[in-house]
């Protein structure tokens, strides 16, 4: 007391703070429920699920939806997008995706995920892509520390021994359906064992190439292999243009002489089919027509000729009546 | 005035002694209460001397204050090579890179023998690498290189037949040589170390840097072979077809000589024939026709005809009685 006393001022003061007092503890309640609540609610969303610990041990998996916990760190939530595909990009990596990705084949450190050694001691550049996803959650989160880590460990070392235990030309061409195949079904037996919890959806060669410092004379091979078609293909064509047209003169020289046949032949019977006529009515009266054929004959012949000299039976020698000057020659 | 003092005092040293009861609780509470995560194990020491192994995960009570805990990991652990350079039984210098998947098994021998787990990866340096430089060390490249004796299949048969004359043999193979491996190396560390390989793996088999321009240079010149052999090919078959197309041109032509010249020489035949056949009826008929026939070809204005009068043409100049 200090004596003064009456002491409005601390009543005042009084009825100021009171409602304060009143409500503090409400107040706090309530706040308290409030974070409580907060603590004790968690929701996971449509593409996840939701693995829960109580006090570090595995109780339940829950899926999308609105879930109750245990405040204060009792019950832990680990929530997973086990709908969700992942990818791991070995010896590339996608700059950038989506209507032009942009695609680099060459970082720091690129070939020494993508070369690797043939069966036949050559050297490949194998560029590919796994895409995973989680099928057991709680196995994914609790089984293994590094799941990222085993699923390049596993698909690097898978990749290398499959490459290894083929020829360089099944690496590039032949052979690669049959890698991804092999890959694919092996990168998840091993990572089963470990029980990672992941499904491999596909295993994607992205590009398999020879070194950059050899492609050129991988690409001369290509180049020689065309070559070869066109030179054959080039020379076939001349075959099948020339032969055809010999084969049509052949048949042309062909008729040719068969019509000569005919039209001989022909000829032949013609001469020979009047000849016999003619001998036939000749048979009949031999001696006059004889005669008469003579006859006519000279009389045709006879004009034609230049000089015609007639010598009688009894002159023997015609030396005398031959003019010697003369260069015409009696043929 | 001196009881209200009192009173206060005496309030205030109730909530003192609350205040540090409650701590006190807290204190000793969280000291006997501990949490085992279902990712790690736990192993309780008491002065430094283990004391028992909690594997199960859940809320454990122990001895406050003397007891205390050690936290392992109880998932698998990587480990992860230095990458290292090893000469083959066929003298062929390689790098090789490993990993492995572990475990710990045994958390109290764990902790008594190595402690830590950076040192348990220490311990797997040594182990696996040394396990590695042997195996590897006492086959030929082949076997690392190879998992099995399969057939390697090529686009050319050149190709297949040169790989073929290399007469490779894959009798181990690369799956059973890293079997060995993860043997050599699992031998004993559970017994002693507490830890246990999952699994042992060749990440990389590559020649060292230095050998590759060389291993380059060979296929460089291996696919240069295959790209002139091809053209040789393309030149062969062209040659080929070419020859092919003349042999064929000189038989059609030929041919075709053949049939025209025997069919004109049939005709002519044919026509000699005929001829003779019907000439044949009456020689004397067609020699004296065809003698007729040849004055009126061969008389013309060049030739001088000198007749006797015996001949039967003129054999009537001198008169017509018959003689």
């Amino acid at each position: 007391m200090n004596g003064y006393g009456d002491k409005p001022d601390f009543k005042f003061d009084k009825i100021q703070f009171d409602p304060l007092k009143k409500y503090m503890i409400p107040i706090a309640i309530v706040i308290g429920v409030i974070i409580l609540g907060y603590s004790s609610v968690f929701t996971v969303k449509a593409n996840q699920e939701a693995a829960m610990l109580r006090f570090g041990k595995y109780t339940e998996t829950v899926g999308p939806g609105l879930h109750f916990k245990l405040p204060f760190g009792i019950d832990k939530v680990y929530v997973g997008e086990v709908k969700r595909i992942y990818n791991e990009e070995f010896g590339y990596r996608t700059v950038r995706s989506g209507r032009e990705s942009m695609i680099d084949y060459n970082f720091r450190g690129a070939s020494d995920v993508s070369l690797m050694l043939t069966g036949d001691r050559n050297c490949a550049e194998v560029h590919w892509v796994i895409r995973y996803k989680i099928k057991n959650l709680k196995e994914f989160l609790f089984h293994v520390r590094d799941v990222r880590g085993s699923i390049r460990d596993v698909s690097e070392a898978v990749m290398r021994r499959i490459v290894g235990n083929m020829s360089i030309d099944e690496v590039l061409t032949i052979g690669r359906r049959k890698i991804e195949e092999t890959a694919e079904t092996e990168i998840e037996t091993v990572l089963d064992t470990y029980g990672c919890g992941i499904d491999i959806q596909v295993v994607n060669l992205k590009g398999v190439n020879p070194p950059a410092e050899v492609k050129d004379a991988f690409d001369a091979v290509n180049k020689a292999v065309q070559m070869r078609d066109q030179i054959t293909n080039e020379a076939e064509g001349k075959k099948n243009k020339v032969i055809p047209a010999a084969m049509g003169k052949k048949q042309q020289a062909i008729r040719e002489a068969e019509g000569y046949k005919i039209k001989r032949i022909n000829e032949a019977t013609g001469d020979t089919l009047a000849f016999l006529a003619v001998w036939k009515e000749y048979e009949k009266a031999k001696d006059v027509t004889r005669r008469r054929l003579y006859l006519e004959t000279m009389e045709k012949v006879i004009p034609k000729c230049e000089e015609i000299y007639i010598i009688d039976k009894n002159q023997k020698g015609i030396l005398p009546i031959l003019s010697l000057g003369e260069s015409k020659v009696i043929k | 005035m001196n009881e209200v003092k009192q009173n206060m005092q005496k309030t205030q040293v109730y909530i003192t002694i609350a205040i540090i009861a409650v701590v006190a609780i807290i204190i000793v509470a969280s000291s006997s209460f501990y949490v085992v995560d279902i990712k790690s194990q736990c192993i309780i020491t008491q002065f430094g001397k283990p004391k028992k192994v909690v594997t199960e995960p859940g809320l454990k009570m122990k001895t406050p204050f003397i007891q205390k805990t050690k936290y392992f990991e109880k998932r698998i652990i990587e480990w992860d090579g230095e990458p290292s350079d090893i000469l083959t039984r066929d003298k062929e210098n390689i790098g090789i890179n490993t990993w492995a998947r572990w475990k710990i098994v045994d958390p109290l021998k764990f902790y008594t023998s190595i402690g830590t787990e950076d040192r348990g990866q220490g311990v797997l340096d040594e182990v696996i690498g040394s396990a590695v430089k042997n195996i590897v060390s006492s086959y030929p490249l082949n076997e690392v290189l190879r998992n099995t004796n399969r057939k390697l299949e090529y686009t050319t048969v050149e190709l297949e037949k040169a790989e073929m004359d290399k007469k490779v043999k894959v009798s181990h193979g690369r799956a059973n040589l890293v079997g060995e491996i993860n043997k050599m190396a699992n031998a004993g560390l559970r017994d002693r170390y507490g830890m246990e390989l999952i699994d042992v793996r060749i990440k990389h088999v590559n020649y060292v840097r230095a050998v590759i321009p060389k291993i380059f240079d060979r296929m460089r010149s291996e696919r240069i072979r295959i790209a002139n052999k091809y053209e040789s090919e393309g030149r062969r078959e062209e040659a080929e077809i070419m020859g092919y197309m003349k042999k064929e041109l000189e038989k059609i032509e030929s041919e075709g000589y053949k049939i025209a010249t025997e069919t004109r020489g049939e005709a002519d035949a044919e026509v000699i024939k005929i001829y003779a056949d019907a000439y044949q009826k009456s020689p004397e008929f067609y020699s004296f026709t065809k003698t007729l026939e040849t004055y009126e070809k061969t008389i013309n204005d060049n030739t001088r005809l000198y007749l006797s009068t015996d001949s039967d043409y003129y054999k009537y100049i001198n008169g017509f009685v018959e003689k």
